[in-house]
C-alpha cells in the first residue's frame, strides 16, 4: 500500500486512526498498540501477503535473540553473531543472490540457473533496524522488552517501508507514555499538516519532475544518443525528483507517526543546501548515515587509527552503503564515489583548509561556492543511481561533458544569442532538445526556488517539535514561515491537499521503495 | 489563531467539500463528452480540448455509450473514416471512431479487447499502417487501468473509480474544463462527437500552413524515426526487448473469437509522395515483406479459428493518391498531407469494403496468399510509371532521405532485434 494512494489516505488511515483513538479512550493502551501492530502488518501484507510470514519470522527470531543477549550471562557474543548472521544472511539471499550468481556467471563464463527471487518490501529497512537493536542490546543500551512493543517498533507502518531507521531506545519510551491521549488535537493538527506538505511534494512536484527525467533515461536505455542539454535536463530532473520524493516521503512518515502521538527522528534536512559532502550525509537519509556511522564506520576503527585507516574505513563504509541501496555494480560505483568524495573532503579539511586560516570563514561567496561544488559532485554520482545500467550511466556522463557536441535548437534564438555573445561555440540542430523544453526550465526554476529559497517542513513546523531530537537542527532557523493553527495556514494546507489529491490520479511509486 | 481541534476539522471538512465541488464542476462542463449531463450552446457544447485527452476519453466513451460499430487505427483512420453516410452506417448500430493519434498495434489490440468486454460489439473496421508495426517505437497504452480485462465486478468497480478520478478529479481535466468554457467557437472544435477529427478544420488549417510544408513535415518525420529509429536503417517487429508487433497483431485478430462481431482490415492509403519517400529511404522491400506477413498471419488465424477476415490494400499509386498540389488558395480534395487522407477517400473506402461502391469510384485490392505476389508486382509497375513522370520530385526526396539516414547512422538507436528483411 502506498502513502500516495486513495485507499491509504481515504480508507486505511481514517480506520486505523479512529480505531486507535477509540481503543485508547475506551479500552486500554495495550489494545491500542495491538491495533497498530495489526494495522501495520495488514499494511505490509497488502503488497504481497506471503511475505507477512517473512517479517513475522524476522520479528520473532530477532526478539528471541535480543532477549537472550539481554538476559544471558554467557555466550552473549555468540548470540549476537548468530543474530547478525541470520539478518545478513536473509538480506543477502533476498537482495543479492541473483546479482551474485549473475556476476559469477558473467566472470566465469558459465551458466548457473537461479530462479528470480523477489525482493520483499522493506527488508533492507527492518533488517538494519533489528541489527541495530541486537548490537544495542549487546552493549546494554536497550531496556524494555515487551513483545507487543517490539512488534510495533519493527512494524510501525509510517516508518516500516522506507525509514527512518529508528532505534529501539528512541521508540520504546514513546510507546509507554500516554502523550497521544492528552495532546490528541495538537498531534492530529501537526501530523495532518506535515502529511499534506509531504503528499504535495511527492505527487505534485516529484511525480511531475519524473515526467522530465524518465523519458530521457528510458531513451538512453533504448540506445538513443543524448545531446548535451538533454543529458543535463535528465539528470537535473532526476536530482530534483529524488529530492522531493524522499523529502515528501520523510515528511509523510513523520506526519503519520505524529498523528498517533509518536515522534520519529528527522531523516531529510535540505541536503542540497550542504556546503560539503560530509554535511550532505548529515542531512540526507540521516538515519541511514547514523546507522552506517555507529554500526560500521566506528566499529571499523573510525578516525581513531590514523588518516590512512580513516580513509579506508570511509571507502568500505560507503561501498557497503552503496551496495545496500541496490544489488548492482552501478550502486557500488555510486557508493565508492561518495567514499572518495569524503576522503578528498577530509584530506582537504585536515591538511589544506588550515593553510588559509580562518579569515574567510563565513564568507557568503565561499558558502555559495561550497554549495555549488558539493551539489555538482553529488549529482554526478546520481547518474549511476538513475541510469538503468552502468553503461547507460557512462553514456549520460559522456553527453553531459559534451562528447556528443553541444547543440541548440534553431528556435532557441535567445539562448543562441547568449551563447554567441559569450563566445561559446554551439551547433544549431533540429534534434538538439527532443526531451527538454521551456516547461522543463520552468520546473527547474520552481524546484530550485523551493530547495534553496524556502525553509523545509521541519523548520516551518519548528514551534511544535516536529521530529525527535530536532531541536539542534531547528534553533538557527529565522524564517518567517512558521506554522500555527490559523485560518491562513488552514486555507493554504487545504489548497495543497486538494491539488495533491487531484494529482494522485497518476499513481507512481516512491523511489525509495525499491531499496 | 484557532484551536488545533478546529484547525484539524476545518482541513478535513473543507478539503472534502472543495474536492466534491471540483468534481461537480468537471461533471457539468464534461470536457471529454463522457457524461453528457448538460450541453449548452455557447457554454460547453463544443468539446474544444478533447483532442488533448482523446486517449483517456475514447475507451470511457466506448464503455459508457455502448458503441457497437467501431473504427480503430491511428491518426489516418481518426481523420479519414467517417461514421455516418456510408454502406457501413446502414448496418444501424451506433458507431464511433475510436482510432487514436499515433496508435501502435499493441494499443489497437488493447482497445479492441476493452471494447469486446464492455459492449455488444458487432463490427470493427481497422486501419493498418506500416509504422504502427515498428517494434522499436513500441508503446504501451498509457491508461491501462481504464481498460476492462474481464467481467470481474470488483475490477469493473475499480475501473469505474479510476475513470471518475481521471475525468472528474484531475488537474488536467479541471484545466480542460476551464479551457472548454473559454473556447466555444465552432472553429475551435478539432473533433466531432463521433470521435472523428474535424476534416473541415484541418483542411482550413492547411491553407494557412501550405501544402508543401505539411507534406514535407510528415515525410521528414517518417524518415527521422517513424519507420525506423535504428542506426542500421532496418525495420523490425522484434525490438529485442521481449515484444513483437506481429504477435500483437495476431492477438488482435484472435479477439474475434471472443464475440459475435466482424473485423474488416485495410492498409491505409497515403499520398504517392510518401510511398516515394519510403522507397528513397530503402525501406520498400520491408514494406512489401510487411504486407506478406500480415496476409500470412490472417491466413494462420483463419486456419486456427475458421474466421474469414478480409484485408483491403488501399495503399499504392492510384488516382486518389497521386493527387497533385492545388493552385494557391485552393484545397486538396483527398489529402491533408502526405500521410493523412480526407474523409472524401474514407467514404469510398467504406463503401468498397461493405460492397456498395459507387460506379467507377472503387479502388483497392483484397489481399490473399494467392494474389499477394502479383499485387506487389503490379504496385512496383505503378511505382515505376509514377516515378518516370515525377523524377525531379523523387530526386529531391531521395536527397532528403539520405541526409536523414546519414544522421541516424551517427546518432540513431542501437537496435538489437532481428530486421524483417
Amino acid at each position: 500500500m502506498l502513502f500516495n494512494s486513495y485507499f491509504f489516505l481515504l480508507c486505511f488511515l481514517p480506520v486505523v486512526l479512529i480505531g486507535f483513538y477509540l481503543l485508547s479512550a475506551y479500552a486500554n493502551r495495550d489494545l491500542a498498540m495491538a491495533w497498530l501492530v495489526f494495522s501495520s502488518l495488514f499494511f505490509y501484507s497488502w503488497w504481497r501477503p506471503p511475505y507477512l510470514i517473512l517479517i513475522a519470522a524476522s520479528i520473532i527470531v530477532n526478539y528471541l535473540i535480543g532477549k537472550k543477549i539481554a538476559t544471558a550471562t554467557s555466550h552473549r557474543k555468540t548470540w549476537l553473531i548468530t543474530g547478525l548472521a541470520v539478518n545478513l544472511g536473509g538480506l543477502c539471499y533476498f537482495k543479492y543472490a541473483n546479482f551474485f550468481v549473475d556476476s559469477f556467471n558473467g566472470m566465469a563464463g558459465i551458466h548457473i540457473e537461479v530462479a528470480p527471487i523477489f525482493l520483499p518490501l522493506a527488508i533492507s529497512f527492518f533488517t538494519l533496524q533489528q541489527i541495530a537493536f541486537l548490537v544495542d542490546t549487546y552493549h546494554g543500551k536497550t531496556q524494555e522488552y515487551r513483545f507487543l512493543h517490539y512488534c510495533l517498533f519493527v512494524s510501525f507502518f509510517p516508518q516500516l517501508i522506507a525509514g527512518p531507521i529508528v532505534h529501539h531506545k528512541e521508540m520504546m519510551p514513546q510507546f509507554m507514555v500516554d502523550d497521544y491521549r492528552h495532546k490528541k488535537a495538537a498531534n492530529l493538527a501537526v501530523g495532518v499538516t506535515i502529511v499534506i506538505i509531504g503528499l504535495f511534494k511527492k505527487v505534485v512536484l516529484a511525480d511531475s519532475l519524473a515526467t522530465i527525467a524518465s523519458p530521457i533515461f528510458a531513451a538512453v536505455h533504448h540506445g538513443v544518443t543524448l545531446s548535451f542539454f538533454e543529458a543535463w535536463g535528465g539528470l537535473l530532473g532526476y536530482t530534483f525528483q529524488l529530492y522531493f520524493d524522499f523529502s515528501g516521503y520523510s515528511d509523510m512518515a513523520i506526519g503519520l507517526a505524529r498523528m498517533f502521538g509518536i515522534r520519529l527522528p528527522l531523516n531529510f534536512f535540505s541536503p542540497y543546501k550542504a556546503r560539503n559532502i560530509a554535511e550532505v550525509w548529515r542531512r540526507w537519509h540521516m538515519t541511514l548515515s547514523r546507522f552506517l556511522r555507529d554500526y560500521l564506520y566506528i566499529p571499523l576503527g573510525g578516525n581513531r587509527k590514523g588518516s590512512a585507516r580513516r580513509y579506508l574505513n570511509l571507502m568500505i563504509t560507503f561501498a557497503l552503503g552503496g551496495f545496500w541501496h541496490g544489488a548492482g555494480w552501478k550502486f557500488l560505483c555510486w557508493g565508492l564515489m561518495h567514499g572518495a568524495y569524503l576522503v578528498v573532503y577530509h584530506f582537504w579539511a585536515q591538511h589544506i583548509k588550515p593553510l588559509f586560516g580562518t579569515r574567510h570563514a563565513g564568507n557568503p561567496l565561499g558558502h555559495a561556492a561550497g554549495v555549488v561544488i558539493t551539489f555538482f559532485f553529488f549529482i554526478l554520482a546520481l547518474v549511476f543511481v538513475r541510469a538503468d545500467t552502468f553503461e547507460g550511466a557512462i553514456e549520460v556522463l559522456k553527453a553531459m561533458f559534451g562528447a556528443n557536441g553541444v547543440a541548440l535548437h534553431p528556435g532557441s534564438g535567445f539562448w543562441i544569442g547568449i551563447a554567441h555573445g559569450l563566445g561559446v561555440p554551439v551547433d544549431i540542430a533540429a534534434d538538439a532538445i527532443r526531451y527538454v523544453n521551456q516547461e522543463t526550465l520552468e520546473w527547474f526554476a520552481v524546484s530550485a526556488l523551493i530547495i534553496w529559497g524556502a525553509p523545509n517542513t521541519a523548520q516551518i513546523m519548528r514551534a511544535w517539535e516536529p521530529a525527535l531530537d530536532s531541536g539542534p537542527f531547528l534553533k538557527a532557523c529565522k524564517s518567517r514561515f512558521r506554522w500555527n493553527p490559523s485560518i491562513g495556514w488552514a486555507s493554504s494546507v487545504i489548497l495543497l491537499l486538494v491539488v495533491a489529491l487531484m494529482h494522485m490520479n497518476n499513481v507512481s511509486e516512491f523511489l525509495y521503495f525499491q531499496f | 489563531m484557532i484551536s488545533t481541534k478546529k484547525y484539524f476539522i476545518s482541513v478535513l471538512v473543507i478539503g472534502l467539500v472543495a474536492s466534491v465541488a471540483v468534481m461537480l464542476f468537471n461533471l457539468m462542463v464534461d470536457p471529454l463528452d463522457i457524461y453528457r449531463v448538460v450541453k449548452v450552446k455557447g457554454v460547453n457544447a463544443y468539446k474544444t480540448t478533447y483532442h488533448s485527452y482523446a486517449r483517456v476519453a475514447k475507451p470511457l466513451q466506448i464503455e459508457r455509450h455502448r458503441y457497437q460499430r467501431l473504427a480503430l487505427g491511428s491518426s489516418r483512420t481518426e481523420i479519414g473514416i467517417p461514421i455516418y453516410g456510408t454502406a457501413w452506417d446502414r448496418m444501424g448500430e451506433p458507431g464511433f471512431n475510436a482510432a487514436l493519434n499515433g496508435a501502435h498495434i499493441s494499443t489497437l489490440s488493447a482497445i479492441l479487447n476493452h471494447a469486446v468486454q464492455v459492449t455488444d460489439l458487432r463490427d470493427v473496421v481497422i486501419g493498418l499502417d506500416f509504422g504502427m508495426f515498428n517494434g522499436e517505437k513500441f508503446e504501451r497504452y498509457e491508461y491501462d487501468e481504464l481498460l476492462a480485462s474481464g467481467q470481474n465486478p470488483v475490477e469493473a468497480f475499480l475501473r469505474w473509480l479510476k475513470g471518475i478520478g481521471l475525468t472528474l478529479f484531475s488537474p488536467a481535466m479541471t484545466a480542460a474544463s476551464v479551457k472548454t468554457l473559454r473556447h466555444q467557437k465552432e472553429t475551435d472544435n478539432k473533433y466531432l462527437p463521433t470521435g472523428q477529427q474535424n476534416n473541415e478544420r484541418e483542411i482550413r488549417k492547411n491553407a494557412s500552413i501550405g501544402y508543401r510544408t505539411r507534406f514535407e513535415h510528415f515525410e521528414n518525420g517518417s524518415l527521422r524515426d517513424f519507420w525506423t529509429p535504428c542506426r542500421d536503417n532496418a525495420f523490425r517487429y522484434d525490438s529485442g526487448r521481449g515484444y513483437d508487433t506481429m504477435t500483437d497483431f495476431k492477438q488482435l485478430l484472435l479477439l474475434s473469437r471472443e464475440g459475435n462481431f466482424s473485423i474488416h482490415l485495410f492498409i491505409s492509403p497515403v499520398h504517392a509522395r510518401l510511398l516515394e519517400t519510403l522507397s528513397a529511404a530503402g525501406l520498400w522491400p520491408a514494406f512489401e515483406q510487411w504486407k506478406r506477413d500480415i496476409v500470412s498471419v490472417i491466413e494462420e488465424v483463419r486456419i486456427q479459428t475458421g474466421t474469414d477476415i478480409q484485408l483491403w490494400d488501399f495503399s499504392g499509386y492510384n488516382r486518389f493518391t497521386v493527387e497533385p498540389f492545388p493552385e494557391p488558395g485552393n484545397f486538396m480534395k483527398y489529402h491533408l498531407d502526405s500521410s493523412h487522407y480526407t474523409e472524401a477517400i474514407g467514404f469510398v473506402m467504406l463503401d468498397t469494403i461493405y460492397g456498395n461502391p459507387k460506379p467507377g469510384e472503387s479502388f483497392g485490392v483484397v489481399l490473399t496468399p494467392d494474389n499477394i505476389e502479383t499485387h506487389l508486382q503490379e504496385t512496383r509497375r505503378q511505382q515505376d510509371a509514377y516515378r518516370q513522370k515525377n523524377m525531379v520530385q523523387y530526386e529531391e526526396i531521395k536527397a532528403r532521405a539520405e541526409q536523414f539516414i546519414q544522421k541516424r547512422r551517427l546518432t540513431g538507436r542501437k537496435c538489437t532485434g532481428k530486421p524483417i528483411v
